[in-house]
């Protein structure tokens, strides 16, 4: 790797702190799905079939 | 709590489909001519209008943003409004929306033909329609947004999420890549030179591949196809999961473009390793469409609208594998510069694009008109022709690039090239052309079927303009849920905090990739011996630019040894710091060009030899699909604008001296002259100031600084 980076002095810190922003990013979406209740997505992803005129909650 | 009562736009939703089909035609039918041209020259009909390389970006400009930029705008604002339970924020914001983009969408049909260009792939359009762009979509994000804050439904569905997605990554992605220096009302230089301005145009060109191509039609699909399938989608949580992972990765491919070019490796790594990464969303958007129909691919076989969602999406999965697998530097050794690309490419759009369009417009049109397909025999031969079309059309342009990427780098035992000339390779892979060309008939054939079954349709019918609906007012928070804080509710229910988040996701991976190659300075070495272009050169290489010669004829040769021998010395970053914009090119359908002023190499021709190429390709080299480029023989060359072009191009660091350009002009024809008398010293006739000399000129400069050592 640090002959790929040889011609930029410095550039392994871009390379790490992207590392690092995408994995915290890839565990936050991760947490985020895992803690959402059942019921809400059910309702969530029932809401295309829902929309139409004669509707009724 | 009582319903209320409010009613549905269909008119706006209508008339984008129209314009979907309108310039789907068009679109499609200068895609087929421009196949044929590259094997029977005669079809550039012998005019300067209609060449090539002013015509390709005609075709991807109206494929991209006309056909499927309204396609987009048609499935956004027919779903939208249901989704979120209202109208559309504002109905003349709908309308200047819609107006705004066909008026583009003309301004572009005319200008790229009359040469008016940027040279810029997929952004060719010159600065004040770049304007007009930004004008109108921030016009769509506004009426999007608005109709996100006056909604009745409190969740916002995924769908929505890949919209606003879609809305501010091209933004920013038009607003960055089209910053330019006008010389004049419709000429401006790159403020980029080089390769920053190739890093940033592929930053630009592969999102927008990403998000004008694929996001917003995640998006449609994540609407349409749980509605044609009448089931949810097959997993709400991967969609999640898939959303954030796709903007998030996607931001950072471009430079996969860039490979073996002379971009840091570094950048080049990056963008490869982001790219094999993106197959897992990818996959994941594809699977979770497909596996909605579970239990039900009995409907496919009597729905051929599900037909095309289905074959769509395969098209998808198989073009988001194969992306990341031409990002592998050895897989794109041979496919780079050869018909692979294309044939990618159109899996994606004629595949991807095209058939989620066709599914959506079969689906839309009888619900808008409240009546029946009227023919459903019709669908399904439409669906047959398409993908016959899409077989005959990537089949052969497979084997084509394969021909072109091994032809290319083929040596005998003895060690020398063994088809030293580049015309071998073309000549072979002309009835793959042509077999590719009979796939782009058949496809829009397939498409003008859809559009006369469409149209009796409506006639059979008759528009619901505004459509009834009624719903319960957004109540601000529902007790059953409360009990439980889960912070991503706070997301969604917050539509500015979502775009903030979306915003700084993209934003992050554009600079991560930018500013090490704009900031650290050893990133671009200088060549000291490399001089800025004489005025001449100026106008010549303004004149390649018009012409649109970077469609066929690349500017940068790989560090190869095939290449080298064939071109001649590898493309150094240092070479190109006065060129705004970079034209490297991204397709050889001619020999690569960076060489052709080193005297010595193997590139070099006379001026006398590009006088009689110019004239009549054909005649120079038999078999040659170039077309001829007489009308440069009668044109002066325009240098009214010459102390403009000078002055702009020294604001952008190009190193003229102080007052320079009021002596641009005897330089030019001091340049000029001596060409001209080279010519008529070979027989040549040419009259002084003829465009033939500027683009002589300008061949003449390419490479021909940097026959000596880099220094830093």
């Amino acid at each position: 790797m640090s002959d790929l980076l040889g011609n930029v002095s410095g550039a392994d810190v871009y390379l790490i702190i992207s590392l690092i922003i995408f994995i915290g990013v890839f565990i936050m979406a991760t947490i985020y799905m895992l803690m959402m209740p059942k019921q809400l997505i059910k309702t969530i992803s029932e809401l295309p079939l829902n929309d139409d005129n004669n509707y009724e909650d | 709590m009582q319903k209320e009562k409010f009613s549905y736009d269909n008119t706006i939703v209508r008339n984008f489909a129209i314009a979907t089909m309108v310039w789907g035609l068009v679109g499609m039918l200068v895609g087929v001519i421009i196949a044929t041209q590259l094997f029977e020259p005669a079809m550039n009909l012998g005019n300067r209008f209609t060449t090539f390389g002013r015509i390709r970006p005609l075709h991807t400009n109206a494929v991209i943003f006309a056909f499927v930029g309204n396609a987009i705008f048609m499935g956004v604002y027919y779903s939208l409004q249901r989704l979120l339970k209202t109208r559309m924020f504002s109905d003349t914001l709908s309308k200047i929306h819609f107006w705004g983009w066909q008026l583009i969408i003309v301004a572009a049909a005319i200008t790229l033909p009359l040469g008016i260009t940027t040279s810029k792939e997929y952004a060719e359009l010159e600065w004040p329609i770049d304007i007009a762009i930004t004008i109108i979509w921030v016009v769509f994000g506004w009426n999007m947004i608005g109709t996100i804050f006056k909604r009745r439904e409190k969740h916002m569905y995924v769908a929505i999420w890949f919209y606003l997605a879609t809305f501010l990554t091209v933004a920013l992605l038009h607003v960055v890549n089209s910053f330019e220096l006008p010389v004049t009302f419709l000429k401006s230089y790159s403020w980029y030179a080089g390769v920053q301005d190739a890093l940033v145009q592929w930053w630009y060109g592969h999102n927008a591949v990403a998000f004008f191509l694929t996001t917003p039609f995640l998006g449609l699909m994540y609407y349409f196809m749980p509605k044609m399938a009448n089931r949810p989608i097959y997993s709400y949580k991967l969609s999640i999961l898939h959303f954030w992972s796709l903007i998030f990765l996607y931001i950072w491919a471009g430079p996969h473009h860039l490979l073996y070019s002379s971009l840091p490796d570094w950048a080049q790594t990056l963008g490869v390793a982001f790219s094999i990464m993106l197959i897992a969303p990818s996959w994941g958007g594809m699977l979770n469409g497909l596996l909605t129909l579970r239990g039900a691919w009995d409907k496919v076989r009597d729905d051929a609208r599900l037909k095309f969602m289905v074959v769509g999406l395969t098209a998808y999965g198989m073009s988001t594998f194969e992306g990341p697998m031409l990002s592998l530097k050895n897989v794109n050794a041979i496919a780079h510069f050869t018909d692979w690309i294309v044939a990618h490419v159109h899996v994606g759009a004629l595949g991807w694009n095209g058939f989620l369009t066709f599914g959506i417009l079969y689906y839309l049109i009888p619900k808008l008109y409240k009546t029946k397909l009227h023919s459903k025999k019709l669908v399904s031969t439409h669906f047959w022709l398409g993908t016959l079309g899409i077989i005959f059309y990537a089949v052969p342009m497979y084997i084509s690039g394969a021909t072109q990427g091994l032809m290319w780098k083929q040596f005998t035992l003895e060690g020398f090239l063994k088809y030293p000339s580049f015309l071998s390779t073309t000549l072979q892979i002309i009835p793959m052309h042509m077999l590719r060309a009979l796939g782009g008939l058949i496809y829009l054939v397939g498409a003008i079927i859809m559009v006369v079954n469409l149209y009796k349709t409506m006639k059979a019918g008759s528009l619901v303009r505004n459509e009834e609906a009624e719903a319960f007012p957004m109540v601000k928070e529902d007790p059953k849920m409360v009990t439980s804080g889960y912070w991503h509710r706070w997301i969604e229910k917050r539509p500015t905090q979502f775009i903030l988040l979306s915003f700084i996701a993209v934003t992050i991976g554009g600079a991560v990739e930018f500013l090490p190659t704009f900031l650290v300075e050893s990133n671009v070495k200088t060549i000291e011996s490399v001089k800025p272009y004489t005025p001449l050169e100026l106008e010549g290489r303004d004149i390649y630019i018009r012409e649109g010669c970077n469609n066929c004829h690349s500017q940068l040769v790989r560090p190869f040894r095939s290449e080298t021998v064939r071109y001649g010395d590898y493309t150094k970053a240092g070479e190109h710091v006065y060129d705004h914009p970079f034209l490297w090119g991204s397709k050889r359908t001619g020999p690569d060009l960076s060489r052709g002023g080193v005297k010595n190499g193997v590139m070099y021709k006379s001026a006398s030899w590009h006088y009689d190429h110019m004239m009549a390709p054909g005649d120079i080299s038999t078999g040659s699909i170039m077309p001829s480029y007489g009308w440069l023989f009668d044109d002066d060359i325009d240098d009214s604008n010459l102390e403009g072009k000078i002055n702009a191009m020294r604001t952008l660091g190009v190193p003229y001296p102080k007052g320079y350009e009021k002596i641009a002009r005897q330089d030019l024809e001091k340049q000029a002259l001596k060409i001209q008398k080279e010519l008529i010293a070979d027989g040549k006739p040419v009259e002084a100031k003829k465009e033939i000399l500027a683009v002589i000129a300008y061949l003449h400069k390419l490479g021909r600084d940097i026959n000596v050592e880099e220094t830093k």
